[in-house]
Formats: structure tokens, sequence, C-alpha cells
């Protein structure tokens, strides 16, 4: 097999397989980071009580005080849950966005990837010389 | 279509073939390093801090950014196809395999064969034949008939290395005589080419770091921020990805189907519980886990995907709450934060268990959980024991409204088995260096499956893989072949395998003069176990049938039984390699109870158990007219499958046994035919009908025995010939006390008188010997008329 037809063959595959491989992985990157920053998890439950620092009902009524106490303490306990909830949420959306970028921008580099690479090569012997 | 044909189909592949032959992935890898490291200096020397840099400088960048780019691209290109066929997202997999392609092209041509010896995964393939590759040069140098790839006709679905190594060793009758003489049958080729394949799709997966499946193995964080949402249940339980079986997940095809089936269960609209009904709580975790690999990789069903797992302790429980009020609020306070937290399934192990501790606390489990598992908020997985299954469980219908249950048959057990020594063996490769031959692989998955229960197999499994594994590295030649496996098989059971030693080999040519060194007489009984042995051993003989069954008729004393004993003694080794049964003890209702055991009590059978205890040895039933009906119907399964099952269910293998039944039936018409001096064909038949006509035995049941055997009454020169034989044993038991015992010729005849009644055999000799002759002896010794060292002589005379 000679080296016109390997060129050959490997200039249908750059600009065909390549773009669906590439598009692929890209996915899979942007699932990844889903994943890490358990984004559905974390909406699911947004507002739940940060590690279950809740306290729980006594038996009867003690005061009226210690009731609000209570209350109050349950739904601080929430508050906290959801603010660092929010703020991984979207550092985790930023990187789901951010590699969608990458791709994208790995993609239109990948379409002018063979003439970069010639002229670079004819740029830096030019220097070279 | 040719194959020819398909090579045209994966022309695509060309490119990457041959670059890969021209420039090699290795050196690829350094060039790349080397311009990769030449680009970093360049930058640094650039950057304004150092500025140290000048024109080559930049020129050296410029040239190393091509380089690089220009390997990187053809290393995307190559990994493009190299990684073709793996899985990505829900298996949406090519067509085509660059294995494929490489053995399509590289046999495309005059030789096809070579497609499979000679493409990258060649040497591999040579190594789990068990083959030397200067061989297969020879052969592919010095062969005359090559199938040529126009030649060979395509005719299988998909193309896999499977399929085409088949093709080319039905075509190749070259080739398949080569591999014969290396004892590798079709089959085995097929096998170990099939299992190279495998093996390198699971390391390509594990390569291929960008798949979905690989990434999601990194958890995710805050996944612990909601855990106090199920307080409860993390006190009384762990995550899934805690348990033991979950690190080390097997998978097979058996076990994929049933994992399918708890899926679509759990993914139901209510009711969506499952109950797991196995025969080991290992295993069945094993199922579990392979679910939760599942979700946690994102290719479970949409609607279970999001659930985490978590298994239940039961000590745990009841360790807290003492008392039914304590539980009853304990298990509510469980539920009700997994139904809030919508995401939860809960694995119950032994769930019959559970269950009955509730009950001793006056829970009833079920009506208790039936309004939180309804609906598919919380959702139970129960792992049930077949055998409580089906006596508690099947009919309760409260049970089966809330589950639905899932068999785990782990009795397919030989294709599961075979793959789960095959992933084994690759486990053990990677810790010690040996390599396993493919027909290692088959024959050792073949054998542990056929000499051990189905409980005790994957024990076994690895036992026996890690033995030889490191046997072979300790003899430093890293290979284990078939013949260790059977070897170290035989070491451990005693149970040959299909090479006979040479000592077997001049056992079974001389087993009929050895069984006569002690049996007197009954050449044609001798005749016909001899050959029945050797035929089995030879190969020629079913597998799937005991050794060797036969039904020894006869008088009583005429050496039946030992005639029995003495094949133990010879064939197996030892007389205690024999399992004696007497029939009259099974004639009652309760015999088949007592052989294969009791369901209710849970006691073992008396067979079952010595059969697991002595898989190889002679199984002897006495008096076998004399055994319940139901008896008799085990022995017609057992002598025409080899195996049967115990009151569990479990297989028992009574394929490594030499059968031998007796019985005195006709012993009458025998001697009455003797005394007309009836030739031995015609007396085997006229006794048969009778047995028959007499309904002693059911035709098909003697039909099933590979010898029914006549046993002669014992004639005058025989009945002579074991007097002498008592007699040489007396004197050998004397010599011991320090005694010297001789007697004369008219002892013996005398001896012959007394015992003459040929209808009680040898019997009355025997008697007679310890009667009056050892009764004289004694009498001698104790009036002091004999000291030791003295040489006692007895005469016909001197009987009692």
């Amino acid at each position: 097999m000679t080296q016109a037809l390997l060129l050959a063959d490997y200039m249908r595959w750059h600009y065909t397989r390549a773009f669906s491989s590439m598009w692929r992985v890209t996915n899979n990157f942007v699932y990844f980071f889903y994943n890490l920053f358990s984004i559905s998890l974390l909406l699911h439950t947004f507002f739940a009580p940060w590690k279950m620092m809740t306290e729980q009902k006594t038996k009867g009524f003690t005061s009226l005080s210690s009731l609000f106490e209570r209350i109050f303490g349950n739904f601080l306990v929430r508050v906290i849950g959801a603010i660092i909830r929010f703020v991984t949420i979207t550092i985790g959306l930023i990187f789901c966005v951010g590699t969608f970028l990458c791709g994208l921008v790995f993609t239109i580099f990948w379409v002018v990837a063979p003439l970069v690479m010639v002229f670079s090569l004819i740029v830096g012997i030019r220097l070279i010389i | 279509m040719t194959w020819n044909d398909l090579a045209q189909k994966v022309h695509k592949w060309r490119g990457v073939l041959w670059l890969n032959h021209i420039f090699p992935h290795a050196i690829r890898k350094i060039l790349f390093f080397i311009s990769a490291v030449a680009l970093l200096i360049s930058v640094t020397l650039s950057l304004p801090v150092v500025n140290m840099g000048n024109e080559f400088i930049y020129g050296v960048f410029f040239v190393g950014a091509s380089i690089w780019l220009f390997v990187f691209m053809l290393e995307a290109y190559y990994k493009s196809y190299y990684f073709a066929g793996i899985i990505d997202r829900k298996g949406k997999a090519d067509l085509y395999t660059y294995e494929i392609a490489d053995i399509l092209m590289v046999g495309a041509g005059t030789d096809v064969a070579r497609g499979i010896f000679f493409s990258e995964l060649g040497k591999e393939r040579i190594i789990r034949l068990g083959i030397k590759t200067q061989d297969v040069d020879m052969f592919f140098k010095s062969r005359h008939r090559p199938i040529g790839s126009h030649i060979l006709e395509y005719t299988g679905d998909n193309v896999t290395a499977r399929e085409l190594a088949k093709a080319v060793i039905e075509y190749d009758a070259e080739l398949k005589e080569f591999l014969a003489g290396y004892g590798i049958t079709p089959q085995t080729f097929v096998g170990a080419v099939d299992w190279v394949s495998k093996t390198h799709m699971i390391t390509l997966q594990e390569e291929a770091w960008w798949t979905r499946q690989k990434l999601s193995r990194i958890p995710g964080i805050g996944k612990s921020w909601s855990l106090g949402y199920v307080s409860e249940l993390s006190r009384l339980g762990n995550p899934l990805s805690e348990s033991p079986e979950y690190k080390v997940v097997t998978i097979t095809s058996t076990s994929e189907k049933t994992v399918d089936e708890i899926e679509s269960i759990l993914s139901r609209t209510n009711n969506a519980n499952v109950l797991v009904v196995g025969e080991n709580q290992h295993n069945m975790m094993g199922l579990v886990a392979s679910l939760g690999r599942r979700i946690e990789q994102g290719s479970a069903y949409p609607e279970i995907e999001h659930k985490r797992m978590y298994v239940l302790y039961h000590d745990r429980i009841f360790a807290e709450a003492k008392d039914t009020q304590t539980l009853e609020s304990l298990l509510h306070k469980m539920f009700k934060e997994a139904v809030r937290s919508e995401e939860v399934i809960i694995v119950i192990r032994d769930l019959n268990g559970f269950i009955e501790t509730a009950r001793s606390y006056s829970v009833d489990l079920i009506e208790f959980m039936r309004p939180y598992i309804s609906s598919p908020l919380v959702q139970i997985i129960g792992l049930v024991e077949k055998s409580v299954f089906e006596s508690s469980m099947r009919t309760n219908h409260n049970i089966l409204g809330l589950f639905d249950h899932v068999s785990y048959d782990e009795k397919e057990t030989n294709d599961s088995l075979l793959q789960i020594v095959e992933q084994e063996v690759l486990t053990i490769e990677h810790d010690v260096d040996v390599r396993f031959t493919y027909a290692a692989v088959h024959v050792a998955s073949e054998q542990i499956g056929r000499l051990f229960a189905t409980g005790e197999q994957l024990t076994r499994v690895h036992t026996i893989l890690s033995e030889l594994a490191l046997k072979a590295k300790n003899e430093k030649h890293g290979f284990v072949t078939k013949n260790d496996v059977e070897d170290l098989l035989h070491v451990k059971t005693g149970v040959p395998g299909s090479h006979v030693s040479k000592e077997e080999k001049a056992i079974l040519l001389e087993l009929e003069s050895l069984l006569h060194n002690r049996v007197v007489g009954q050449d044609d009984a001798i005749r016909a176990i001899g050959d029945a042995l050797r035929k089995k051993r030879s190969g020629i003989g079913n597998p799937n049938k005991p050794i060797g069954s036969f039904l020894f008729l006869g008088s009583t004393g005429v050496g039946k039984t030992e005639t029995a004993r003495t094949l133990a003694d010879v064939f197996f080794g030892s007389e205690s390699d024999m399992v004696r049964f007497d029939m009259t003890e099974f004639s009652g209702a309760d015999a088949l109870v007592r052989l294969l055991g009791d369901f209710k009590t849970g006691k073992p059978g008396l067979l079952v158990s010595k059969l697991r205890e002595k898989p190889y040895s002679i199984i002897l039933l006495d008096e076998f007219e004399k055994a319940h009906k139901d008896v008799h119907d085990l022995f017609l399964q057992i002598l025409d499958e080899g195996v049967f099952s115990d009151m569990k269910g479990e297989q028992v293998n009574a394929r490594n046994t030499i059968i031998v039944a007796t019985s005195n039936a006709g012993s009458d018409l025998i001697w009455n035919l003797m005394a007309k001096q009836t030739p031995p064909a015609h007396m085997r038949e006229t006794v048969i009908d009778h047995i028959i006509d007499e309904a002693i035995f059911r035709p098909e049941l003697l039909n099933r025995f590979d010898g029914v055997i006549v046993f002669h009454p014992l004639e005058k020169s025989h009945l002579s010939q074991v007097a002498e034989r008592m007699l040489a044993k007396l004197s050998e038991r004397l010599r011991d006390q320090g005694y010297h015992f001789s007697y004369s010729k008219d002892l013996v005849d005398r001896l012959v008188q007394i015992g003459s009644d040929p209808k009680f055999g040898a019997r009355p000799i025997a008697r007679a010997i310890s009667e009056r002759v050892e009764g004289a002896i004694a009498r001698h010794i104790l009036q002091g008329k004999i000291k030791t060292g003295d040489t006692i002589h007895i005469s016909a005379k001197d009987l009692l």
C-alpha cells in the first residue's frame, strides 16, 4: 500500500469519522463533570437539611422558646444546605459548559489542523536555517 | 460471501493497519515524547523571564509543534480504529474491529490460516494454544494445501474472531492435522481464538479512559451531603459500594440476563420489588453488585438510574430493637426516611430470616412494609435461598403480591463456570507471571464442574488455579497445560484425568490376572469386567455414565462380594475405596429418603454423603433385589446418566464410580442348570428370562447394566483352591503370632468334602476352617502342646 493511499485514507478519516469520535468524547467529558458534581442529585435534594443536622421532636411540649429554637434551627440548616449546593451546582455547570466550549474550539481547530501542521513546519525550518 | 469479499468490507482499516506496520505505535510514542519535550524547552527559553529566545529557538518551537501535531493526529487516527468495537454508552459497538480487519487482511491471499497466526494477536493465540512459534513457522513454510481467500465461503451471521477461526478450521484440513498433532481439537482451537479475542476486548475497554463507563467510575462529590437524609438507613445498613461483593463483580451471561430481569422489575410503576431466588447468598449478592455497577456507570434503566442502593444488616436492627414497639418505631423511621428521599433501594439478605426474626417480635414484616413498598418510592431487593422459597414463600400470596421473583439458576454451570474460570485465570496471570493454555482452562472448568458440587465450585476454582500457577512459576517454565490441570485434580480427588497413566494402563491390560489372584474361577465375570473398564478408560466409553455397572447373579458364597472388593483393591488402589450398601436395610418406604436425604430434617442422605466423600470408588449394592422399588428407580437413573439430585436439588456425580449390584435371585435355577452342564451363554439367557418372568428386576433396569454376570457355583477344583487360599491366610496370621503352619493334602480334601454343598458356596469351608482347624490349634496351644517357634502340622485326622 503506498503512502499516497494512506494519505487519502487518512484525510477521509480526518474529515469524517474523526468528528463523530471527538463529539462522543466531548459528550463523555461533559457527562463526567455533570456526574462529578452530582448536579442532578443536588438539584433533587436542594432544600434538604445539611447533613441531616436537624433536631428531632422531643416528647411533650417543653416551652415555646425551645419550639421556636427547633424550628428556626432546622430552617437554618436547610438554608446552609441550599447555599452550598447552589455553589457546587454552579461550579459544576461552569465545568460542563467549559468542556463543551473546549470541544467546540478543538473541533474548529481540527478542521484546519493539517494546514497548521504544514505551516508550522515551514515556518520553523525557515527560522532555523 | 468469500473471505476476499469480507476483506473488501474492511478496506477502511487498511490505512491504520499499514500505518502500524511502517510506523509502529512504540516509535510514535517516542516521537511524541521527544517533540513535547522540545516544545516545552523552547517555550521556556522564550519566556520573557528567561529571555534566551532567538530565531533558532523559535524555529525549534514551530518544528516541534508541527511534529507533535503530526504524531497526535496519527495517534488519534490509530486509536479511532484500534478501539472500535468497545462499548461506549449504551452498548453501541462498531460492526468490525481492528482485530477482525487485521485477520482478514493478513489472511487475504493464498493462505487464510495466516490471518489467524500472523496478525498482531497471532503470538498471543499461539501461546494460548500451547504451541511453539518455531513449529508454527515451519508449518506455514512447508505446507502444501493452503486455502486461498477466494475459496473460503463465509457463512456466519456476524464476523467475529470465533466465527473466522471456525471457518478456517473447517476448510483447512492440513491445519486440522497439524493441530491434532498437539492434541488440539477444532473446538479447542476455536475456543482459544475466541478467548484471546474476548481478553483483548477487555483490555481495550480498560485502556480506553475516555469512555463514559470508565469516567463514571470516579465518584461524584456531594453524595454524602444529603447522606444524613437517610440517617437511619445508613446506621442500620451500608451503601452497596462498601460491600465486599461490589469490589469483585464476576460477569457471566447467565448473571447478566438475571440482572436484566431484576432491572425491569425494579422499573415498574408499582410493587416494583424483587425476590432473588438462588442457591448461594454470596453469588446472589454478586448479582446485586452487578446492578449497582450498572447504576454507577449510568447504563441502568432511566427509572432507576438515580437510585442509591443500601444493604440492610439485621443484626444492627435487632441489637437496637429489643421489643415490639422499638422495632416498629425503628422500622417506621427508616422507611419514612427512605420514602422521603425517593431514591433508595434496600437490599435485604436472607429475607426469610429477617421475616422470621421479626415475627418473633410479633411484627409481620411483609404487612408492615406494604404501605411503603407498594409504590416505587422505596424498593426492596430480597435474597432468598431456593429451598426456603420453595417451602414457605411460593404459595404466600401476601409476599407474591408485593414482590416478583427472579430465579438465579447457577446450575447452567458449564458455560458460566467456563467464563468464571476464564476470568479467574486472567486475574491470576496478572499476579503471577505465568500463562495458561486454553486447553488447560477448558479442561479445568469441565472437570471442576464434574467433580465438585455447585456450592463449592467457585472456591475450588480459585484454589486450584492458584496452585497451578505457583507450581508453574516454581518450575520456572511459566506455562500451565492441560496435563498439569488433570494431574493436580487427580492428586486432589483421586479421579484420574482423561490421559491414562502408565500404571493404570498396566493395570487395565492385566486386570483379569490381577483379579484372579484373589478370586477363584468366574472367568466369564472377570473377563466382562475387564472389557468394560478397558473400553471406558480408552476413551470409547460414555463419559456421561458411571465407569461401569454390573449385576452379579449367583448363589451365596461364590465370590460376588469378593470380586467387588478385589476390583476396588486392584483398580482404585484400596479395598477402602468401596462403599457398601446392604439393600435389605433399604427395603422399606423410607429407603429413598435415607439414601438421598431428608428435606425436612436436613439430614443428608447416605448415598449422597458417601459419594461426595469418595467420588472415585466402587459402589456395592448387596442383595439388590431386596431394595424398595423407589431405590430401583433411582439407580435406573444413575446407571443411565451417572448423576442424580439430592434432597436440596443439588447434583451428585456418580460418573467416576463402578456400580456393582449383587443378587441371589435365580440361584436355584443356576445350580440346576450347572448340574445339567448347560453352556454359559445359554445359562445366562435362561437365568435372565427367569428373573424377568418372576418380576424380580424390570427389563429396563437389567438393560442399563453394562454387564449382567452369572457367577457359577464352585466346582470341586475351585473349592480346593479356595480352601488352600484360606489356609494360606491362616498361615499368615499364625506366622504373625510366631508359629509356623503346615498341613497335609488330605486336610484340603477333607475340608472340601465338608463344604461340599455347592449351594452354599465356599462359606462352609471358611466355617470349617474357623471352627475345626483353628479350634484344634487353639486347644493345642492352650494345652501347652505347642510353643512359639514350633511348627504346627494339621492333617485330616486332627480336625475336630
